[in-house]
């Protein structure tokens, strides 16, 4: 840890640290937008296809100037959106092409400007590769002044078209019906993607950048169902991303930032894709096999039932149960005293009678209704009545016993059994 | 010298436009740019592990990627239930910076570096020679994988011209008379990774999604029927390659880049002159 240390101590750390994590904080508020709107893949054209800018940028000022390079990418950034809505305005060609011909057209104009600003000569040329694929510690605290600057103006459009963005994000037919002007909020988010790509091309840079408006969006939509708390969410996830891939940024300078940042992101989806409460793979799978014991000692104590109304018998040998329960099942069952269990010998008690009656009367009970009401064949409705038992609670049970009038018998005959 | 360098490029560019015509068609044009960057890492195991540039190991090597990207994107949309473009977006970003990181991070022990992957070595593709077998005569290694790869793309196209062309203009009917959509979705696919992935290496991740999208779409505005479409599409990605090639020579930058470029313009004249020629009133009197 010592010589993590010596990082904390380095003059430009902290200003690196919190710059970074602001920087993206707000790109990724942003983000959440498009995530919302499924217009996630328009942050990865602009990313691209702002590169004319940044090298353009750099050649007009001659050195790595940020605020030179900040309007060079916005400019830019604003072309390329409008290249893409033109394209597709103008031919039949759909908005995802016309996404890819854009992205790769600028790119390449880009890498031309490139080369041109490497055989420049000029002081600083190499350096124009840390916009590529980011640099976080090489950045200046006059360069994060810049960033901020910008970074504050996004965060104040942003709060002051919230409504708006709302309206358009989760009811767009409703708002365009009521006359809401739905192009001018588009374009007021295109230009915020377009900035908040712009301040994150030194600290992530801008081949990966679209991950920083997607990925964080995307964990945080698995952890909240609330607007607030997703932007919450993903601002914070970002910024511990960001923030963790400056101190990367520090201890391995020859490492470019913005791979690390995107994988960090990475591996909090995946932490989040098994863990969230909401959509985790985990809590699936917990349901899942909850719901799996409830139907297996459902149909251990139905089948007990049955064999108790064929014989009249209580007590039975363990060998003589078709599908013989698994030792979960019985121990449930003993637990919940629906039998007592003595060796390999089961007696039935009354509160186990109980329970397989019900189960037993929601299967027939389903089998009639329809049978009756939804005329299916009789020889129909067995499998469906199969998985209804385990679902028909109390109130269902009592509208189909209302529905069909307390019927004594199911379409097969057999008693319906009701409580004594 | 430089020739070889030029007809190179117009052999991918032939191959990748042929390629991308079907899911350009497919409103699929997006595909390319997840693939040509999810590719990277496969590409740079396969180097690690193989010690060499082994034009084999990193085929597999992309290949294995290229179903771990359709996978991943896959398990996100389904069991994670992350919008569509968002996993898309989330997956290709991802494996690209593993790419990015085991390149700068192995830099030393291989001849890839963060640049290449963007302008591909097209410049340098005219400098391994081979022997073509009988012969004396002394070839680039990227001309003959090139040309490979054309030959399979146009048999491919041929002997799958109906299903591609049926299930690409009209997959209602296509599926009525009882031909599989799904089917010919993932076979045009399928020749589209596996040209993207063969030709990553020479021109890089951009001119790859270049060729394969702005041909194909450039070509559609100006075709009525899919042979004339396909013609023009292979006819402009030749153009656009080589004025992109003089340009760069001319100006001294990224030939990648130019052609990249070139044919954007190329799209750009196309759609201008649609537009102008819909206000000529010549065209509104035959109307």
């Amino acid at each position: 840890m010592a010589s993590l240390w010596t990082y904390f101590n380095h003059p430009n750390f902290w200003w690196v640290l919190a710059g970074t994590t602001f920087l993206s904080a707000i790109s990724a508020l942003v983000g959440t937008f498009t995530y919302l709107q499924r217009k996630s893949l328009m942050g990865d054209a602009i990313a691209h296809g702002i590169l004319p800018g940044v090298a353009g940028g750099f050649l007009i000022a001659g050195e790595k100037n940020a605020l030179v390079i900040m309007i060079g990418a916005i400019v830019w950034g604003v072309l390329t959106v409008s290249s893409i809505e033109w394209i597709s305005r103008k031919t039949h060609l759909r908005s995802s092409t016309a996404m890819a011909v854009v992205l790769s057209a600028f790119f390449g104009l880009g890498m031309m400007l490139l080369t041109v600003v490497q055989t420049s000569g000029l002081p600083d040329a190499s350096g124009i590769n840390s916009f590529l694929f980011g640099q976080a510690a090489s950045m200046l605290p006059e360069d994060l002044m810049v960033y901020s600057v910008f970074a504050v103006v996004v965060a104040f459009v942003l709060a002051a078209v919230y409504p708006h963005l709302t309206i358009i994000s989760f009811d767009r037919a409703t708002a365009e019906s009521n006359g809401f002007n739905v192009r001018r909020v588009d374009a007021v988010l295109s230009i915020l993607v377009v900035a908040a790509t712009a301040i994150g091309i030194q600290s992530i840079g801008l081949i990966l950048m679209a991950a920083l408006l997607i990925t964080p969006a995307a964990i945080a939509r698995m952890w909240n169902s609330r607007l607030i708390g997703m932007l919450i969410f993903s601002g914070g996830i970002a910024a511990l991303a960001a923030g963790m891939g400056s101190v990367i940024s520090f201890t391995a300078p020859a490492m470019p930032t913005g791979p690390w940042i995107v994988l960090i992101l990475f591996a909090f989806t995946l932490i989040s894709m098994v863990i969230s409460p909401q959509r985790g793979l985990l809590k699936r799978y917990r349901q899942q096999k909850k719901n799996q014991d409830i139907i297996l000692r459902e149909n251990f104590i139905k089948r007990l039932y049955h064999q108790w109304e064929r014989s009249g018998q209580t007590a039975f040998h363990l060998s003589d149960i078709e599908d013989t329960p698994s030792k979960r099942t019985l121990r449930y069952a003993v637990n919940n005293d629906w039998i007592q269990l003595a060796g390999n010998s089961i007696h039935l008690s009354e509160k186990g009678m109980r329970e397989g009656r019900r189960i037993t009367r929601a299967h027939r009970l389903w089998e009639l209704y329809l049978s009756k009401a939804l005329r299916m064949r009789d020889d129909h409705v067995h499998p469906s009545a199969e998985v209804m038992e385990h679902l028909i609670g109390d109130d269902l049970e009592k509208e189909l016993l209302r529905a069909l009038d307390y019927p004594l018998t199911d379409p097969h005959q057999r008693d319906i059994p009701y409580e004594p | 010298m430089n020739t070889w360098v030029l007809i190179n490029a117009v052999v991918i560019a032939l191959s990748c436009s042929l390629a991308g015509a079907f899911l350009v068609l497919r409103h699929r044009a997006m595909l390319t740019d997840a693939i040509s960057h999810a590719v990277l890492p496969g590409l740079v195991i396969a180097f690690l592990i193989s010690g060499s540039r082994n034009t084999a190991a990193m085929l597999i090597g992309a290949f294995a990627f290229g179903f771990i990207c359709i996978f991943l994107v896959e398990f996100f949309r389904r069991y994670v239930r992350i919008t569509d473009d968002a996993s898309i977006g989330i997956t290709f970003t991802s494996l690209f910076a593993i790419g990015i990181i085991l390149v700068s991070r192995y830099t030393d022990r291989i001849d890839l570096d963060q640049e290449c992957v963007l302008h591909g070595e097209i410049t340098y593709s005219a400098l391994k020679r081979m022997a073509l077998p009988g012969t004396n005569w002394h070839v680039p290694q990227t001309f003959v994988s090139g040309m490979a790869m054309l030959f399979i793309v146009s048999l491919l196209i041929a002997i799958g011209y109906r299903g591609l062309k049926i299930t690409s203009f009209n997959p209602d009917y296509a599926t009525s008379i009882g031909v599989s959509v799904t089917l010919w979705h993932y076979i045009s696919g399928g020749i589209a990774s596996m040209v993207t992935i063969v030709s990553f290496e020479a021109v890089g991740a951009i001119l790859v999604i270049a060729l394969m999208v702005i041909p194909a779409a450039t070509a559609w505005l100006i075709s009525k029927r899919l042979p004339a479409m396909l013609l023009n599409t292979t006819i402009l990605s030749v153009t656009g390659s080589v004025f992109g090639y003089w340009v760069a020579i001319w100006l001294n930058v990224s030939i990648a880049g130019s052609i990249a470029f070139l044919l954007g313009i190329q799209l750009m004249v196309v759609i201008l002159v649609k537009v102008v020629a819909r206000r000529l009133p010549l065209q509104r009197a035959t109307k």
